[in-house]
């Protein structure tokens, strides 16, 4: 555990970090989506 | 939803318990179990809150006690068979808050924003406050937290701050309270680095704005409440995420939370509401 959330030195643990932006970039995505349609209604 | 995310948790319970699959399967459906819980139990307290903030800053404040004690109960060798225990017994309670809902709701008694700003623009202000505590409640400065009591002592200051926010918005107004937590924080986060009493009186106050972040994305989002909710931990997973990356020495830390706090108290003094005297 203490592997995945150490991730001071990225080397060797690339896999997570993109992981880690491609999610924080589709939660971004998805909010904005929910949140205009909220807004709409 | 309660229901969802109990099931989800007995789930990856017995993955974990029972089966030889991938520990972060279960990890996965736990955390979306979690999430469940936590968006039911929001959605739950704050439509039955009539317009006041202390029920869903109370609510909130919780999860500082259940953070603090899951990272305790992990250290231990506790026979995971124990926690079955507690993940039935919060059964009962979805049920009766879901039970609960359908008899009164009222979101539409938030009002705590200007209504002549531009809702986007609101909410956008509310996930970057949001977004600012999550990398100052990591970034913070705290040389003195060493051992398991200190450990404890802050996360429970953390969640008595979370309440009182919504405590004193309810007695003060939420203008007020949102401006005075911001900028007293300040002094005591910078200088509380080796002092544990001064640092927990800066932590206190910066989680004071946890509520009031949470009333302000309501006020806009008053039909999906749960929403609100989740942008509010979203802006936390987006605001922790820097401290894994980006490692800055102290002055800089100091720099950040200075110039961060100013921003988040001229940005909460422009979106709320003047209080009533």
């Amino acid at each position: 555990m203490k592997y995945i959330f150490n991730l001071n030195y990225i080397k060797g643990n690339e896999l997570l970090f993109w992981i880690y932006v491609i999610s924080m970039i589709l939660i971004i995505i998805l909010s904005i989506i929910f949140v205009k349609k909220e807004l709409k209604k | 939803m309660g229901i969802i995310g109990v099931i989800l948790l007995l789930i990856s319970y017995l993955i974990y318990g029972l089966t030889n699959i991938s520990v972060y399967v279960s990890l996965i459906i736990l955390c979306l179990g979690n999430a469940f819980l936590h968006v039911a139990g929001a959605e739950n307290t704050l439509k039955v809150s009539d317009g006041k903030l202390s029920p869903a800053a109370i609510f909130v404040s919780g999860g500082s006690f259940g953070v603090v004690s899951g990272r305790l109960l992990a250290r231990t060798s506790i026979n995971p068979l124990l926690l079955i225990v507690p993940i039935l017994t919060m059964i009962p309670f979805v049920f009766l808050a879901d039970t609960y809902i359908t008899k009164t709701s009222n979101t539409e008694k938030f009002n705590f924003v200007k209504t002549n700003i531009n809702k986007e623009f609101i909410i956008l202000v509310g996930v970057l406050v949001v977004i600012i505590r999550g990398y100052m409640g990591y970034g913070i400065p705290t040389s003195w937290n060493k051992t398991t009591v200190q450990l404890i002592i802050f996360f429970c200051t953390m969640g008595l701050g979370k309440a009182l926010g919504g405590i004193l918005s309810d007695l003060i107004g939420i203008r007020k309270t949102a401006i005075m937590s911001t900028l007293l924080a300040i002094p005591f986060l910078c200088f509380g680095d080796n002092i544990m009493i001064v640092s927990l009186i800066g932590v206190m106050f910066f989680s004071m704005t946890m509520a009031i972040t949470l009333g302000i994305l309501v006020s806009v989002l008053k039909k999906s409440p749960g929403l609100a909710f989740g942008l509010t931990t979203i802006g936390l997973f987006l605001g922790t995420a820097p401290i894994f990356f980006i490692k800055l020495s102290y002055i800089g830390n100091i720099i950040i939370i200075i110039t961060m706090s100013i921003l988040c108290a001229i940005a909460l003094g422009y979106v709320l509401k003047e209080d009533k005297k």
